[in-house]
């Protein structure tokens, strides 16, 4: 039991490793007061939230060069890691192609009420995912777990102003708001049953070995339903098409990543507790739902019209790709998954920029529209194509390096484990059903030919910029993978 | 004293009546009120637990907090359901399946 003076010297000491965090805080009463007083803050908002974003890097770099040894700050409440630190930057770009990405997107644009509020839940949102990544408490977990939740509720329904958008909204909170409440039962039964509520150290995974097989089963389902809504895996994906399509493009772009890497950084970092239960459990959980997500998302999306609607079973495939490697012990996976995260970062948002440029000047919402535009727009599309080959995961795309990564570390295991190989075989069958859907959209740009001649209306230059930048990233990563190192 | 295992019970069932209600409720509202009462179980089950935990308080505040988040919760969800309520007229979630696929 630490006395009054010890606890306060810890946070004292504490507090001054927190800058990053700090300076999200900041950044988000900056832009909501500059809301307040300042009339056509537009720009200025930007730029602040630009800003911080960037001072925050700069403090994640020096925290990540001059990195000591793992610690648990304010009273075991926050971990401080150098592979959280790498999901945090991960984060940040994520972060940082999505800001740019919502000034360029007319539906936020448009909206009476300006975008800087907005912008300000999107730094909550931001922060959210960074002290998920570092929460060492169950009770930090579900804070900033519901932190994300509420923030990306209200970004999902900030301008859903048309019949459907509104109900993709309320489909999806409420779908959350139950995940969560499950989420909360679950982990007033791991307390129960452990006494403790803190994931590193010894007092949870003892609990459990003196609890059995089927109480430490139900607690941790209970949990994961909670991690599985975030993650939107098998069987709690039923919100990620709906939302996907209705959401403005941007946000789908951002919620489709960000809260995604912050989850698997949180998986991860506690990946010892969980594989330490007993039974198996944890890597059984993996096994079911990472075989279901890729085969229900990879399948279902083949039937898609909607290209939005078919990212989003896209995604949920490729989140039962990622979660195979979590069979693994912990030391193994880190590599493959950060790369992976990267590459999955960049092919989703430059995806989702130019289809929804495609939107902006053409009009053009489903892939049937996208006849003959190839001609038209000529580095958009070829762009889009390289997205959709990376997403395949051909070479020479860093898609292929993606996927050759964690099927390399997944192969030693897979000799010795009938399951893991049964695992892998499903991996390699739904990748072969991904390339149906993912070329059906050069098919219709390139080699069909549209009956009528559409219309250019407008077009947003930093959109296309960015496209062709993120593209070539891809394609320069594919054929030199060293230029990005994880440790 | 009450054994901790009528605790336990009662939000079992609280658990189970509100998982109940978001699964057969035709309203929007309604689900919302299972919502509640799913949280409120796990409520009982921290307080009943750390009643037993005599190191620290960790149950209460832990209790504390999803109260206070629980109503964030549900003021964001009020407000959805108040934007789709304009649109459509209805927030039967059963109505709203405009949505397929």
């Amino acid at each position: 039991m630490q006395n009054i003076q010890q606890s306060t010297t810890d946070i004292l000491h504490s507090v001054s490793l927190l800058k990053p965090e700090w300076t999200l805080s900041l950044g988000f009463l900056l832009v909501i007061l500059l809301d307040l007083f300042i009339k056509k803050s537009r720009v200025l908002v930007l730029t602040v939230a630009l800003l911080t974003l960037l001072v925050t890097t700069a403090f994640l770099i020096i925290q990540i060069t001059h990195f000591g040894e793992s610690q648990l700050l304010f009273n075991g409440m926050f971990s401080l890691s150098k592979a959280g630190i790498q999901f945090k930057l991960l984060v940040l770009v994520a972060s940082a192609l999505s800001l740019i990405f919502f000034y360029q997107d007319h539906r936020l644009a448009e909206n009476p009420k300006g975008i800087n509020d907005f912008i300000s839940i999107f730094l909550a949102a931001v922060l959210g995912m960074f002290l998920l990544i570092s929460s060492a408490n169950l009770l930090m977990l579900y804070l900033s777990i519901e932190m994300i939740s509420l923030a990306s509720y209200l970004m999902v329904n900030y301008s859903a102003y048309q019949n459907k958008q509104a109900e993709a909204g309320m489909k999806y909170v409420l779908f959350g708001a139950v995940a969560s409440a499950i989420m909360l039962y679950g982990i007033s039964l791991i307390y129960g049953f452990t006494g403790s509520i803190d994931l590193y150290g010894t007092a949870l995974s003892d609990g459990f070995s003196h609890l059995g097989t089927n109480g430490t089963a139900l607690a941790i389902i209970l949990l994961m339903v909670g991690v599985g809504f975030k993650l939107s895996f098998v069987p709690f994906h039923f919100w990620t098409p709906d939302v996907y399509q209705e959401a403005p493009t941007s946000v789908t772009a951002f919620i489709s990543t960000a809260p995604k890497i912050a989850v698997f950084g949180l998986l991860f970092c506690i990946t010892p507790l969980l594989q330490s239960l007993s039974g198996d459990l944890f890597s059984q959980i993996i096994l079911i739902t990472a075989s279901a997500s890729m085969i229900l998302g990879n399948t279902i999306a083949i039937f898609q019209e909607n290209p939005k609607r078919m990212m989003a079973y896209s995604a949920i495939g490729h989140t039962g790709f990622m979660l195979m490697l979590f069979v693994l012990p912990q030391d193994q996976i880190l590599t493959a998954l950060s790369f992976y995260l990267l590459i999955y970062v960049l092919m989703n948002i430059g995806s989702f920029l130019a289809i929804n440029q495609l939107e902006l000047q053409f009009g053009a919402v489903q892939i049937s529209d996208y006849k003959g535009l190839g001609k038209q727009i000529p580095f958009i599309s070829v762009s889009l194509v390289i997205f959709m080959v990376a997403l395949t995961g051909l070479p020479p795309t860093a898609g292929f390096i993606a996927k050759f990564l964690i099927f390399s570390s997944l192969i030693q295991a897979a000799s010795t484990s009938l399951w893991i190989s049964i695992l892998l075989i499903v991996a390699a069958l739904t990748t072969v059903i991904s390339l149906f859907y993912y070329l059906k959209i050069p098919l219709n740009l390139f080699l069909k030919k549209s009956a009528v001649e559409l219309e250019e209306k407008q077009k947003s230059k930093i959109g296309i910029a960015l496209i062709l930048l993120i593209a070539t990233f891809i394609l320069v990563l594919g054929i030199w993978p060293v230029l990005i190192k994880f440790t | 004293m009450i054994p901790l295992q009528h605790f336990l019970f009662i939000s079992a069932i609280l658990f189970c009546l509100g998982l109940f209600a978001v699964i057969t409720r035709k309203n929007a509202i309604q689900i919302l009120m299972g919502i509640e009462l799913m949280i409120n179980a796990s409520i009982l089950n921290l307080v009943a637990f750390s009643r037993f935990d005599k190191v620290d308080n960790t149950g209460q505040m832990f209790a504390l907090f999803i109260i206070v988040l629980a109503a964030a919760a549900v003021a964001v969800a009020l407000v959805i359901i108040m934007n789709l309520y304009k649109r459509v007229k209805s927030i039967d979630p059963n109505q709203s399946d405009t949505l397929r696929g």
